[in-house]
């Protein structure tokens, strides 16, 4: 018997998101999955959460359907508000563009775009103009002041990540998805972006979720939120590599026995 | 490897039936070139071959003696002494000529230059073996005339109906005493035949006993070569006498010759498309190969030897250059039936006839589309195989990108080869016809090294554009120039396709627009009449046209335009004859010396013409008519070059006595001032309301030649469109893999913001950007080219101008960007239905 957790999806307007009994469903049949089940949770303003869990958890689908990438089976997502299932495709891609900043595990940078360009597309595409001091800030945040006019292929992996983020921060968006974020990285240039991340919740006041499977990424988190078969089953407030790896540790026993 | 080849055709298979497209495109324009060619053949060849069954042996004037003006001299007597001779069982004598019949709305039936008019020739049983009479019989007298079948069906004339009918003369009511079916040539496909008795055709086509053609059938026993022998000492001066064998074996050299050239015209056009083509395949397999580098890689890594990759993608061209071809037969099969019905609802006088289908084009078809396929896919293959393994277990695929320096200089060099060929042969001074197939020559060289150079000029060009994208259209403008120039080589190739359509639609409507200014500052600047009285048929008039006009109250002045040859210091040279008196009052010449009084009784030549000769005004020259018989004449005047005039005119009345049979071009007509508009009405009923005669003013004429110059523009235009519209597949090709090689790019476009519709217009934007680069390119390319071509022509036509036709340059641009947003429909849907999820996670 699983623990239902939390029991109650909170209302409170201190959150960014909040999803209430989602339920995500795949294919129909014998080939129906389940691959959120009756999810509640809410992402509160100005925190950094991990979600973790094993392949196949279910984690990625809750962070599609909360940016809205994915359409919901049943339940309710609100992102700043906004109640996700009642817009159509184009309402989407304008709340995307308005109040969702994401960071991809391969970058997904234009190549055609230098730094400086790509940070400000999402800008463009909504036609706003970018704060220059915001944008310097942001800039400066992910130390990339002199790689502006540098095309993506001239720039590290970590450097391009480092622009993701940028691209990200710079609209000011309700809240990012960062998916595998690291997954693509180093280490080193992983702990920097995450270093960068953390930096804008805390002095920023952004609002952060993250998709990972690497406990030393969530141990930068304020919380950690555990998934198993499309279920939330624990979370964990100021969590640290051990304390993630040994959580993690218990499903695969679980999944063993 | 086989198998392979074939699994890559079928994984993608709407890249296939978008490759498949191009060599359909272009191979069912060579067959139905080719297709359309046999059965033209056929049906003219079929529709020609009764005619000689008849005819043993056939007397006929000269082309040279018809063309001096000079009657045939096959008489009456001639006729009795053919019918004389040992060997012969009958012989006929036949005039022909035009006439038209009118129908009941007073139109002419069928087209003017289809219409023909003969002498019913009854033998001694009163029947005509070459007509089959369906109702009535043959005209009797000169009241009288019969029509064929067709025609009277048409028009809806019945035997014992008045019809009317025109000649070259005034209007003539006669009744129908007959309708008939026939095989004779005379009656030409599509057209109508009315025939005379014998006595009235020769009053109307040559003069009473006067036949244009005797022909004579061999009694039995008899060879038509013995009759031959027998009959040529005979003949008068003049005439040429030939077997029917040879005649029809004339016809159908004729025949073959006049099919095979417009096959040749055809084909070059297939030539242009299917080059095109090639083009458009070669960039496809060249993207092909390029996407499957990682996959190629992998064969190679795991012991695929670099011959073998080779061949795979070659076996793969040859599939589909196979596929291509066979498909490309069947459309063209298709294609030739459209351009028959095409003409047929044209009225062009092509006989009607089967489709033939012949092993030579079937073979022809698929070893060109093969071919060509095969050729196109060379180089991609070979790059294919260079692939290194290595690339199979690297993440990111370095661009190609091979520096484009060698190909610029190679380009560069081979252009600037091309334009000087151009410039040398211009300046030479070689004759017309050499030095157009020179300048020819350089322009391909030139164009084929501006191909090359292409993805240099991209560049510079697409920024531009990019730049107005950007300002108008915001980010989405902006990253479509930035995808456009991603792959210039790409691009440029893309855009080549189109730029060579455009080159040649661009460099025609130049040719087309100046000699329409020729037109205008030569031809008609000097008619100063205000009428010009001709027949619909472009026959000559009867000379009685000239004289009952000339008889009209509002009539100012009037002159025919009569041509003429006049032998000077034993060259034949083109001549026209003007009423010596009011001919200068209805065109206009400007006289360096002596003035028009000087044509009354003497010669008015050109300035060209008095170099040529040394002659000044007042000289006193020889000069020897058509009959034969010399006189002196006074060069009264010389005039300025015009092309109008010619170089030599001499007075209708110094004419008259050389020329048997006059005709004229035209009747020159200025009205009495003030009365121009009544001298219309005037005119049409003093010439008998004759639907086969027009009267046109200035504006008119204008009218008539830019529309033919228009008319023939279409045709090209619609040749050319092939071509075109292979590049439109290639420009729908090259976004499809564009789409489908950015899906995650466009994925992620898609997630931080970018809606459908931005995204679709994303993707129109970069295929107008590469529609109008090809077409920009093409067009100043074809300006650059038209200017050259008029101006190396201008030694030949006094007054040719270089002009640009900036209306039709205008609609080729916009129908540019309509081109490049039609052939970005489909890619762009494609791009805006993608599901973001799928497309991030793309690989």
């Amino acid at each position: 018997m699983r623990p239902e957790f939390p029991a109650a999806a909170p209302r409170d307007p201190g959150f960014a998101a909040v999803a209430t009994e989602l339920s995500k469903v795949y294919g129909s049949g014998d080939t129906r999955v389940n691959a959120l089940d009756r999810v509640s949770v809410g992402f509160t303003r100005g925190e950094f959460t991990a979600i973790m869990g094993p392949s196949g958890s279910g984690k990625s689908t809750l962070m599609h359907c909360m940016a809205g990438l994915d359409t919901i089976s049943s339940g309710s997502v609100r992102l700043g508000g906004v109640e996700l299932g009642d817009l159509n495709d184009n309402q989407l891609t304008m709340l995307r563009r308005d109040k969702v900043g994401f960071v991809f595990q391969a970058f997904n940078l234009l190549p055609t775009l230098n730094a400086l360009e790509n940070i400000t597309l999402p800008m463009d595409i909504a036609g706003r103009k970018p704060s220059r001091a915001w944008l310097d800030r942001v800039v400066g945040i992910v130390g990339l002041a002199d790689r502006l006019d540098h095309r993506p292929a001239q720039l590290s992996g970590g450097q391009q990540q480092r622009v993701a983020v940028a691209r990200a921060l710079a609209a000011r968006p309700e809240i990012i998805f960062a998916d595998e974020p690291t997954g693509n990285l180093d280490s080193r240039s992983g702990a920097e972006v995450l270093g960068f991340l953390r930096d804008s919740v805390r002095e920023e006041g952004q609002t952060i979720v993250m998709v990972t499977h690497d406990p030393g990424a969530a141990s930068y988190a304020d919380r950690v939120l555990f998934l198993a078969d499309g279920r939330i089953v624990d979370e964990m407030y100021e969590p640290t590599a051990d304390r993630v790896l040994e959580r993690m540790k218990r499903f695969d026993a679980a999944r063993t026995t | 490897m086989f198998r392979t080849s074939l699994r890559n055709l079928t994984a993608h298979k709407l890249r296939l039936a978008l490759t498949c497209l191009t060599i359909v495109f272009g191979v069912a324009f060579v067959s139905g070139v080719l297709i359309f060619g046999d059965s033209a053949s056929k049906a003219m060849t079929d529709a020609a071959k009764h005619d000689y069954d008849n005819v043993s042996v056939s007397v006929r004037t000269t082309d040279a003696a018809r063309d001096d003006g000079q009657l045939p001299p096959l008489t009456d007597g001639f006729l009795a002494e053919v019918r004389g001779l040992p060997g012969g069982a009958a012989a006929r004598g036949d005039v022909s000529g035009f006439t038209a019949v009118v129908d009941k709305k007073n139109d002419l039936v069928g087209p003017a230059y289809t219409a023909a008019g003969a002498n019913f020739s009854p033998g001694p049983d009163g029947t005509d073996p070459e007509y089959a009479f369906t109702a009535g019989r043959g005209p009797a007298s000169a009241g009288e005339v019969a029509i064929d079948a067709a025609t009277a069906e048409k028009a809806g004339f019945r035997v014992g109906d008045r019809v009317k009918v025109v000649g070259d003369g005034p209007v003539m009511e006669k009744t129908l005493s007959g309708v008939f079916t026939t095989d004779s040539a005379k009656l030409r496909t599509g057209g109508t035949l009315t025939l005379f008795d014998t006595a009235t055709a020769q009053g109307l086509f040559t003069r009473p006993g006067s036949f244009d053609e005797i022909t004579a059938k061999a009694a039995p026993g008899t060879s038509d070569a013995a009759l031959l022998a027998g009959i040529k000492p005979l003949a008068p001066g003049g005439t040429k006498t030939v077997t029917g064998a040879t005649l029809a074996a004339d016809d159908q050299r004729a025949i073959k010759s006049a099919t095979s050239s417009m096959s040749t015209g055809l084909l070059v056009f297939a030539v242009i498309a299917l080059f095109v083509g090639a083009f458009v395949i070669a960039n496809t397999f060249t993207m092909l190969v390029a996407q499957r580098t990682r996959e190629t890689a992998l064969l190679r890594a795991i012991g695929a030897t670099r011959r073998q990759v080779v061949r795979s993608v070659r076996f793969e061209a040859l599939l589909l250059g196979l596929a291509g071809s066979a498909a490309g037969i069947a459309a063209g099969a298709g294609l030739a039936l459209g351009l028959k019905a095409l003409l047929a609802a044209g009225d062009n006088g092509l006989p009607d006839g089967p489709l033939v289908v012949t092993a030579g084009t079937v073979v022809w078809s698929l070893a060109v589309g093969v071919g060509v396929t095969v050729v196109a896919a060379w180089l991609p293959a070979r790059r294919a195989a260079k692939v290194a393994p290595v690339a199979a277990l690297r993440a990111d695929l370095p661009q190609s990108a091979a520096s484009l320096v060698r190909r610029n200089v190679a380009g560069a060099v081979v252009t600037a080869a091309g334009v000087a060929l151009m410039v040398l042969v211009g300046q030479s001074g070689t004759p017309m016809e050499t030095k157009l197939l020179g300048i020819v020559f350089g322009a391909v060289v030139a164009l084929a090294g501006i191909v090359v150079l292409t993805p240099l000029i991209a560049g510079p060009v697409i920024r531009g554009l990019g730049a107005v994208f950007g300002k108008v259209f915001g980010v989405e403008g902006r990253l479509a120039k930035e995808n456009a120039l991603r792959n210039p080589r790409r691009t440029a190739s893309t855009a080549a396709a189109l730029m060579i359509g455009l080159v040649l639609v661009t460099a025609m409507s130049v040719f087309g627009s100046s000699l329409k200014g020729l037109l205008d500052s030569v031809a008609l600047k000097g008619i100063t009449a205000d009428y010009t009285v001709s027949s619909v048929s472009h026959r000559p008039l009867d000379p009685g046209i000239a004289a009952t006009v000339a008889g009209l109250p509002d009539v100012a002045a009037s002159s025919p335009s009569r041509p003429a040859t006049l032998t000077v210091a034993g060259k034949d040279r083109d001549a026209k004859a003007l009423d010596g008196e009011q001919g200068f009052k209805v065109l206009h010449a400007d006289f360096l010396a002596g003035g028009p009084e000087g044509l009354r009784n003497g010669l008015v030549v050109s300035e060209r013409a008095a170099k040529d000769n040394g002659w000044k005004a007042g000289d006193r020259v020889p000069v020897e008519f058509a009959d034969g018989k010399t006189a002196d004449l006074v060069v009264g005047g010389v005039y300025e070059d015009s092309d109008l005039l010619g170089d030599y005119l001499v007075s209708t009345q110094t004419l008259a006595p050389h020329v048997q049979r006059s005709g004229d071009e035209m009747v020159l007509v200025a009205a009495v001032p003030g009365k121009e508009k009544q001298l219309r009405s005037e005119l049409k009923a003093a010439l008998g309301d004759n639907p086969a005669l027009q009267i046109q003013t200035k504006d008119d004429l204008r009218k008539e030649f830019g529309g033919a110059i228009d008319q023939m523009l279409t045709i090209l235009y619609g040749l050319l469109g092939m071509a075109i519209a292979i590049a439109v597949v290639g420009i729908v090709n090259t976004l499809a893999m564009s789409v489908f090689e950015r899906t995650r790019e466009l994925g992620m476009l898609r997630a931080v913001g970018l809606d459908r519709r931005r995204m679709r217009r994303m993707i129109r934007l970069e295929s107008v950007a590469i529609s109008v680069f090809g077409a920009g390119l093409g067009i100043v390319l074809g300006l650059a080219a038209g200017a050259f071509g008029i101006m190396s022509a201008r030694g030949e036509a006094a007054g040719l101008e270089v002009v640009v036709p900036w209306d039709r340059v205008g609609i080729f641009l916009g129908l540019a960007v309509l081109v490049g947003i039609l052939a970005a429909w489909w890619p762009a849907r494609r791009a805006a239905k993608l599901d973001v999820l799928d497309a991030l996670h793309a690989e």
